[in-house]
């Protein structure tokens, strides 16, 4: 029996998972569907979406950024590098990808958060 | 004195919902006054998710959640003067404020308050030692990091582990710090599980439960603190004391309501909580001024901040055009 409490929500539920071979075979304790795919990808292959600041030229110095799906954990300092490396300097709107397949991985691209006019 | 029907003060997450709300009871001239530069209040700070779960049915960063929030405001054509402090109001719901350049004054039918809050400073616990240079407040260091860009130090220690304190922790790490200790004096953490997960386990910071800082060490700058156990009564138990180096110090130990415009105005204020004494929902003891957000009650997610001053802002629009009871 292991116990993994679920990111997935600010409900954080305490779940019990039961875990043969590297894989979760059972969860309990979850109140939702997405506590279930949860406990299978933090235990198989956990991951985490990264929200930082990028450096601008525009009226407003940093744009708080987010990447469009979470990263695998163990590269999250390798993305954190790779992402201090990009500087903003047109305009932007909330939404707008600002970089496509950072690191090469497909569908994570880097989102602006706000826009900035100026 | 310009007459208006009604004036908000405040445009974080409260103000901006408290005008939509006026504006839906049919509010014809509605002013938010706000002294940054931007909407959205304390949330542009707040860059990690978590919002709008409620609300949005999605989970968004504190800007994203701010960014809808004025584009609604700005679509339903309602007036901001930004870079505007107000200074003063009175029980006759006069407003009085500074502007680049000018003296504004108003005097509005309905006053609501959405000035949100402010954080519990280091003074107001006690911690011996000097005041070194170093120490924060975890919510003034997140202003520093997300909106200046400006790196504390190398190597932190956290003081009660909040749900800013544990954000501020994933936040200094990202940042290139060390984070080596969060100390919290009660027997379990006030913040989220999902945070202490994600900030703190996940890049093993140690939490140090029914723990308290001592002592501060350092003249100039930061250079250790001193910790020991505590038992149920607070109070520390013989021989456990010990030092952890670091430079800077963030302390995050609670928020307390805004409410020195309403105090200043004759309106009462529960001594215990800083919050304002409301026999109904939002209505302050001086007729016509409301409050709404985390100047009314510290709040722990935006969507309720937004739901519950969306009703404030429609109550006193109710009030300005004579319906409220
Ligand atoms: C550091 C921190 C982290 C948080 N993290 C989360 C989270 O992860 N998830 C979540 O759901 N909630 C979170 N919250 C809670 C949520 O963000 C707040 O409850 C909400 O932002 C409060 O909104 P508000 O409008 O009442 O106050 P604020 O956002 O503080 O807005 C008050 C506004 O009033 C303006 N103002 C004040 N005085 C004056 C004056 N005299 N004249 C003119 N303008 C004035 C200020 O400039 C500001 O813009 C967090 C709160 C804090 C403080
Ligand atoms: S299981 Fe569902 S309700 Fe519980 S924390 Fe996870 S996402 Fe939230």
């Amino acid at each position: 029996m292991n116990k993994l409490v679920c990111i997935a929500c600010p409900a954080g539920c305490e779940m019990i998972l039961e875990i043969k071979n590297g894989k979760v075979i059972s969860v309990k304790n979850n109140k939702c569907p997405k506590g279930s795919t949860y406990a299978a990808e933090e235990i198989e292959s956990p991951k985490r979406v990264i929200t930082t600041c990028v450096k601008t030229d525009l009226s407003v110095k940093w744009l708080p950024v987010k990447t469009s799906s979470p990263v695998p954990k163990e590269k999250l300092f390798d993305f954190l590098a790779e992402i201090s490396k990009i500087k903003i300097s047109k305009p932007v709107k909330a939404g707008d990808k600002i970089a496509e397949k950072l690191l090469g991985f497909e569908g994570i691209d880097l989102i602006a958060g706000r826009t900035i006019e100026i | 004195m310009k007459e208006r029907e009604i004036v908000i003060i405040g445009a974080g997450p409260a103000g901006l919902a408290a005008a939509l709300g006026a504006k839906d009871k049919g509010a014809k001239d509605i002013l938010i006054i706000e002294r940054d530069q931007y909407l959205g209040g304390i949330l542009n700070q707040c860059i990690h998710n978590g919002f709008g779960l409620h609300r949005f049915k999605e989970e968004l960063t504190g800007p994203e959640y701010a960014q809808r929030y004025a584009d609604m405001v700005k679509s339903a054509g309602i007036e901001i003067s930004d870079r505007t402090f107000a200074v003063k109001i009175t029980n006759k719901k006069e407003i009085f404020c500074l502007k680049p350049g000018e003296m504004m004054k108003l005097k509005a039918k309905a006053i609501i308050l959405a000035t949100g809050c402010r954080e519990r400073t280091r003074e107001m616990i006690p911690i011996h030692g000097f005041r070194p240079s170093g120490v924060y407040p975890a919510g003034l260091a997140q202003k520093m990091i997300n909106i200046e860009g400006w790196i504390p130090g190398e190597e932190a220690v956290i003081i009660g582990s909040g749900d800013i304190g544990l954000i501020m922790a994933r936040r200094m790490i990202f940042e290139g710090m060390k984070v080596k200790a969060v100390i919290e004096i009660m027997p379990k953490s006030r913040g989220l599980r999902r945070n202490i997960r994600q900030c703190l386990e996940d890049f093993s910071i140690p939490l140090y439960l029914s723990h308290k800082v001592t002592k501060i060490h350092g003249k100039e700058r930061v250079e250790k603190v001193s910790v020991c156990k505590v038992d149920e009564s607070f109070k520390e138990i013989k021989d456990t004391s010990f030092d952890i180096k670091c430079d800077t110090v963030l302390v995050s130990v609670g928020l307390i309501p805004e409410n020195e415009l309403l105090e200043a105005a004759g309106g009462l204020i529960d001594k215990k909580t800083n919050s304002p004494v409301c026999l109904k929902p939002y209505q302050t003891s001086i007729e016509g001024i409301f409050s709404c957000g985390n100047c009314n009650k510290v709040y722990d997610l935006v969507d309720w901040v937004s739901r519950d001053s969306y009703e404030a802002g429609g109550l006193a629009a109710m009030y300005a055009n004579g319906e409220l009871k």
